[in-house]
C-alpha cells in the first residue's frame, strides 16, 4: 500500500502577510502583498482567510482513513463492509459537522451510507462503515467515497463535499486465462529458461490494510452543485466570495467600493444608517429619493437603520431581512429574519406598503458558470 | 501450432509426472494442460509454480539457442487431477449391545483446487527416480505418481478408531440401520478428520456415506420372522383340515326307499308320511357306499400323517436354526401344541373311522405305535441337537473373543510399524528435497506448507518491515509536527504583527491621528506613518498597500 498523503488542512490558503494583515479587523487589504482579505464565517474564532475555492482550511479539516484490518479483496458478487474513520484535525476548536457519506464502485450509482452522527469535535475520530455493492467484474475497482461537511457559525453555514479513493481487488470466480510457459532447452526439457504468461496460482489470502490508512481528501466542486451544497440550485451558476460587487443608482459615499464584500464577517449591512467610513454602523446606506434627486424623509424614515443583510453564502448572494417592517423580493413580502437566495434580475423592493417607492435591482454578470460582478441598482418610483 | 492435451496415464492416478519422452523434440511441441488438471512445475528439483489451465511451450530454435547462452536447467512436470473421486473403505467395528457391525463408507474426495501444489504433501516426498537402474528396486521415499488408494491408504486409519468406532459402540445394532443421524455424524466428523489431518495437503472430504451391511442381530430377527410365516402358513393349513374332518363327520346323505307310488308320497301330508314309514312302506338309507366312505376316511386320515410329518419336520428345522434359546423354548413349545393339535384331530378321526368301521383295531393299535415311534424318533434327535447347538454357541463365543484380541493386537503393532516408517520417510524425504531448497522452502515445508506459501510469506515480510505500520507512524509523526510548527509559526507572526500595529498606531497618535483601540498604552511608540492618497486612511509607514482601499504605497 502506498504511503498515506498529507492531509489537507496543513495547507495555508493565503500568504503569511494576509494571516497577519487579517488580524486587525479593520483591514480589508493586505498591507503587504495587497490581496483583498476574505476572512472565513467564523474568523473570530478561527482567524482564518478563504482560499480561491472559498474554503477556510482551518475550519474544515476532515480526513478519512480505512481502519486497520479492513478486507480490500472481493469476489465476483462478494459484498464489502469497510469500517473507516472520519477524523477532524482542525487546529482550532471548532466542531465540524458531517452531514452525509455517500459511496460509488467504478462510475456506478452513488449509495448514500448510513451515518448515525453528525458532529466531530476537534481531534476526535468517529467511525462509519461502507458498504460497497457486489460487484460484477473482475479486477482492480475504484471505490469512489464522498464525504459531505459544513462549518456552522451562528445561522450562517458553508458546506463542502471531498472525495477520495482506493481500489478493491475483485477476484474471478472462474478460472482464469490461461498462461503459457515456454520451457527453453535443446532437448528433452533440459533449457535453461522458463518463460510463463498469463495467470498462476492465486494466493487465497486475502489484502487486508494492516494499520489505519489514510485516504487523500480532494474537493469535489461538481458533487457539491450536484448535491446542492453549493452554488444556485436552479441555474448552477456559483457567485464566489471573491465576486465584485458593483452600486449603481447610490448617492456619493453611501457605498463601500467596487469589490468583493471585504467586511469582517463577510456581511454587508444595507439600511437608513450611514456608513462606517461616516461613523455610522452600516455599509451602504439606503434612503428614498424624490423625483428631483432630493431625499424623501417621509419614506425613508419608513427604512430601517439596517434594514436587510447580504453576504455569500455556499456560492450563492443571500439577503436576510434584518428590519421589522419586512421586504419584498419580486412581490413577495418577507418577515424579519427571513433568508432569500438572490437571483439574477431579482428586485428588491424595501418598502412592503409601497414597492414602488424604492426598488432594487439584481443583475449577474456570468462567466463559465461563474459570476464575477453582481449589480445592484437602485431606482425610485419616477 | 495445435496442442497435444496432457492427460494422466490412469483414471485411477491422482498425480503423476509427465514422461521426460514427451519433451524430447527438436521443433517446438506445444502442450495444453486442461483446467480439470493442475500442472505443478519443477525447475532443478524446485516446485516454481502451479497452473490450472496452462499451455507449455518445449523446445525450438530460439530457445535452444537460449540454452547455450544461460546453460541447461532440469525442467519437471507433474500433473494432478482437480476433479472429484470417489475412495470406498471398508469399516468394521461393535456395537453397545456387542454386535459385530460391518459396512462400506463411500467418501467423495477432490484435492483442493485453490491448493493444487499442497498434493506434494500427500506423496512422502517427490522423486522422478521410479526404480533403482541397477538393483530395480523401487524407492521407499519419494513417489513418482499418486493414485487414489494412496489417499485412501493415507487417511483410513484415522477414521476406524476415532470415528466408526466411537460412534457405532454408542449405539445397539438394531437401532443404525436406517439412522440419518448417525450418517451425518459420520460424515461430519470423518470431514472434520479430514480436514484436521490433509486439510492443508489439499485434500477436500465432500461428501461421506455408509452402506451397512446386515449384522447378527438384524439376521436373527430376519429368520425369527421367517419362522413366524411359514407356522402362519401350516396353522392355517390345519384349520382347513380340521374344517374338512368335521364336516365329513357330520354330513349325511340318505335315499328314500318306498313301496309305494312316488305321487302319492309327494302329496303326502306330514302325519300321512309318518304312518307311511310306521308301515315300513317307507325306508331311509345311508346313501353313501360304505368303501368310498372308508376310502375317504383314509385318505383324510393319510393328509393328517403327512401334515404332521411335514410339521414335525419343519419345526426340526426351525429348533435347528434358532440361535437364541428363548427362540428354542418358544419353538420348541409351539411344536408340542402342534402334535397336541395333530393328535386330538387324529383320535377324533379315528374315533369316526372306527365307528363306520373303516379301519380294525389292529391297524389303529399298529398306526398308534408307528406314530409314537416316529414322534420318540424326533424328539432324540432334537434333544441331541439341541445339546450340540448349544455347546457350539458358547464355543463360537470363546473363538470370537479370541479373534478380536488377537485382531486388536495386530492393529496395534501394524499402526506403530506404519506410524514408525512415515516418521522415517518423512525425514528422509525433507533431507534429500532440502539439499535444492533455500531456507524459506525447507521451513515452510517443516510447517506443513508449500514452497510458493514460503515464497509468498518471505515477500510479506520484506515489504512488511519498509511499510505498513511503519509508514503510518512516520506520516502521523509528520502530521503532528507539521501542524506544530505551523501554530508556532502564526503565533510569532502575529507577536510580530501586534508590535508592529501597536508602533504603528502609537506613531499616528503621537502625529495627531486617532488612537488605536485596544493599544497598550506602553506600546504606543513612535512608530512612522502615511496616508492613503486614495481613501486618506492612516497607515504604517511600512505598508506596501492601503489596508481599507487596497490601493498600492509603493511603486
Amino acid at each position: 500500500m502506498a504511503h498515506s498523503p498529507t492531509p489537507m488542512a496543513l495547507a495555508a490558503t493565503r500568504p503569511p502577510c494576509c494571516y497577519t494583515t487579517a488580524m486587525d479587523m479593520t483591514e480589508s487589504f493586505c498591507t503587504d502583498c495587497g490581496d483583498p482579505l476574505i476572512r472565513c464565517i467564523a474568523f473570530e474564532e478561527c482567524g482564518g482567510l478563504l482560499g480561491d475555492d472559498g474554503l477556510c482550511t482551518v475550519c474544515i479539516a476532515p480526513t478519512i482513513q480505512i481502519a486497520a484490518v479492513a478486507t480490500l479483496d472481493a469476489k465476483i458478487g462478494e459484498k464489502i463492509a469497510l469500517p473507516i474513520l472520519i477524523e477532524n484535525i482542525s487546529s482550532v476548536g471548532r466542531p465540524l459537522f458531517v452531514t452525509s457519506l455517500w459511496s460509488r464502485e467504478a462510475k456506478g450509482e452513488w449509495h448514500k451510507q448510513d451515518l448515525p452522527w453528525d458532529q466531530l469535535k476537534i481531534g476526535k475520530a468517529r467511525p462509519a462503515t461502507l458498504l460497497a455493492n457486489a460487484l460484477k467484474d473482475a479486477g482492480v475497482h475504484p471505490i469512489e467515497i464522498l464525504i459531505t461537511v459544513s462549518s456552522r457559525w451562528r445561522w450562517r453555514e458553508e458546506c463542502f463535499a471531498f472525495s477520495t479513493n482506493f481500489t478493491l481487488n475483485v477476484a474471478d470466480d472462474k478460472q482464469e486465462a490461461s498462461p503459457t510457459v515456454n520451457i527453453g532447452g535443446t532437448s528433452a526439457g533440459h533449457g535453461n529458461t522458463v518463460y510463463i504468461a498469463g495467470n498462476k496460482e492465486k494466493s487465497s489470502q486475502k489484502n487486508v490494510s494492516e494499520a489505519d490508512y489514510l485516504l487523500a481528501l480532494n474537493r469535489a466542486e461538481i458533487d457539491e452543485r450536484r448535491l446542492g451544497l453549493r452554488g444556485h440550485s436552479e441555474t448552477g451558476f456559483s457567485i464566489p466570495r471573491q465576486t465584485q460587487i458593483h452600486w449603481r443608482g447610490f448617492m456619493e459615499n453611501q457605498t463601500p467600493n467596487i469589490g468583493p464584500i471585504l467586511t469582517p464577517d463577510g456581511i454587508l449591512a444595507i439600511g437608513r444608517s450611514k456608513p462606517l467610513s461616516q461613523n455610522g454602523l452600516g455599509d451602504v446606506r439606503l434612503l428614498a429619493t424624490k423625483a428631483n434627486g432630493e431625499i424623501d424623509p417621509d419614506i425613508s424614515r419608513m427604512i430601517s437603520r439596517r434594514h436587510f443583510e447580504l453576504y455569500i453564502e455556499c456560492d450563492r448572494l443571500m439577503l436576510r431581512v434584518t428590519s421589522n417592517n419586512g421586504l419584498r423580493i419580486n412581490g413577495e413580502a418577507y418577515g424579519a429574519g427571513k433568508t432569500v437566495c438572490l437571483n439574477d434580475k431579482d428586485e428588491i423592493s424595501p418598502l412592503i406598503a409601497s414597492p414602488e417607492a424604492l426598488r432594487l435591482s439584481v443583475h449577474f454578470q456570468i462567466e463559465h458558470g461563474r459570476v464575477n460582478q453582481v449589480t445592484m441598482t437602485r431606482s425610485t418610483a419616477p | 501450432m495445435a496442442s497435444t492435451s496432457l492427460v494422466l496415464t490412469d483414471p485411477n492416478m491422482l498425480a503423476e509426472f509427465v514422461r521426460e519422452s514427451e519433451f524430447k523434440a527438436i521443433f517446438e511441441k506445444r502442450f495444453a494442460a486442461p483446467p480439470d488438471l493442475a500442472a505443478l512445475l519443477f525447475k532443478n528439483g524446485e516446485l516454481i509454480d502451479s497452473f490450472i489451465g496452462a499451455h507449455f511451450s518445449v523446445g525450438g530454435l530460439a530457445t535452444s539457442l537460449q540454452s547455450l547462452v544461460g546453460g541447461s536447467t532440469h525442467i519437471a512436470l507433474m500433473l494432478a487431477d482437480l476433479k472429484p473421486f470417489q475412495v470406498q473403505l471398508p469399516l468394521s467395528a461393535l456395537s453397545r449391545d456387542q454386535v459385530e457391525i460391518t459396512g462400506l463408507a463411500t467418501l467423495e474426495l477432490q484435492l483442493n483446487p485453490e491448493k493444487p501444489s499442497n498434493i506434494l504433501g500427500l506423496m512422502s516426498g517427490v522423486s522422478r527416480q521410479q526404480y533403482d537402474p541397477e538393483t530395480g528396486d523401487v524407492p521407499l521415499t519419494g513417489q513418482k505418481a499418486l493414485s487414489r488408494n494412496n489417499v485412501l491408504d493415507r487417511i483410513a486409519p484415522h477414521f476406524q478408531d476415532c470415528i466408526i468406532e466411537a460412534v457405532i459402540g454408542r449405539m445397539d445394532a438394531t437401532d443404525i440401520r436406517g439412522e440419518t443421524g448417525l450418517q451425518d455424524k459420520i460424515q461430519a466428523d470423518m470431514m472434520q478428520e479430514a480436514e484436521r489431518i490433509c486439510g492443508d495437503l489439499g485434500l477436500m472430504v465432500r461428501a461421506v456415506s455408509v452402506e451397512w451391511a446386515m449384522n447378527a442381530a438384524e439376521r436373527a430377527a430376519f429368520e425369527k420372522a421367517e419362522i413366524d410365516r411359514q407356522q402362519e402358513a401350516l396353522d392355517y393349513q390345519l384349520d382347513l383340515l380340521k374344517r374338512d374332518v368335521a364336516r365329513q363327520s357330520d354330513a349325511a346323505e340318505f335315499q328314500i326307499s318306498a313301496t309305494v307310488d312316488i305321487e302319492k308320497i309327494k302329496t303326502a301330508s306330514t302325519d300321512e308320511l309318518s304312518l307311511m314309514v310306521l308301515n315300513s312302506e317307507v325306508s331311509f338309507l345311508d346313501a353313501r357306499n360304505d368303501a368310498t366312505r372308508r376310502q375317504e376316511m383314509q385318505a383324510l386320515a393319510h393328509e393328517i400323517e403327512v401334515l404332521r410329518t411335514e410339521r414335525a419336520g419343519r419345526m426340526e428345522n426351525s429348533l435347528a436354526e434358532a440361535d437364541h434359546l428363548t427362540d428354542l423354548t418358544k419353538q420348541a413349545g409351539r411344536l408340542r401344541a402342534s402334535e397336541r393339535e395333530i393328535e386330538l384331530l387324529d383320535a377324533k378321526h379315528l374315533a369316526e373311522m372306527k365307528k363306520i368301521g373303516a379301519f380294525s383295531d389292529l391297524e389303529l393299535r399298529e398306526r398308534s405305535e408307528r406314530m409314537e415311534i416316529d414322534l420318540a424318533r424326533i424328539a432324540a434327535e432334537q434333544s441331541a441337537k439341541n445339546l450340540r447347538s448349544l455347546m457350539d454357541i458358547e464355543q463360537g463365543g470363546m473363538d470370537r473373543d479370541a479373534d478380536r484380541d488377537i485382531k486388536v493386537n495386530n492393529a496395534t503393532t501394524a499402526n506403530e510399524i506404519a506410524r514408525q516408517k512415515a516418521e522415517t520417510d518423512s525425514r528422509t524425504a525433507q533431507l534429500q528435497a532440502g539439499a535444492k531448497m533455500t531456507p524459506e522452502q525447507i521451513m515452510a515445508i517443516n510447517a506443513g506448507l508449500s514452497a510458493d506459501v514460503a515464497e509468498v510469506l518471505k515477500e510479506q515480510a520484506r515489504a512488511n518491515a519498509t511499510s505498513g505500520g511503519d509508514s503510518m507512524e512516520i506520516m502521523r509523526g509528520l502530521v503532528k509536527d507539521a501542524a506544530e510548527e505551523r501554530e508556532t509559526s502564526r503565533q510569532h507572526e502575529l507577536n510580530i504583527l501586534k508590535a508592529g500595529m501597536a508602533g504603528a498606531t502609537g506613531v499616528a497618535h503621537g502625529a495627531g491621528g486617532k488612537t488605536g483601540g485596544d493599544i497598550p498604552a506602553d506600546l504606543n511608540g513612535d512608530a512612522a506613518k502615511t496616508e492613503c492618497p486614495k481613501c486618506g486612511r492612516a497607515l504604517a509607514a511600512k505598508a506596501n498597500f492601503c489596508g481599507g482601499c487596497g490601493h498600492k504605497m509603493r511603486t
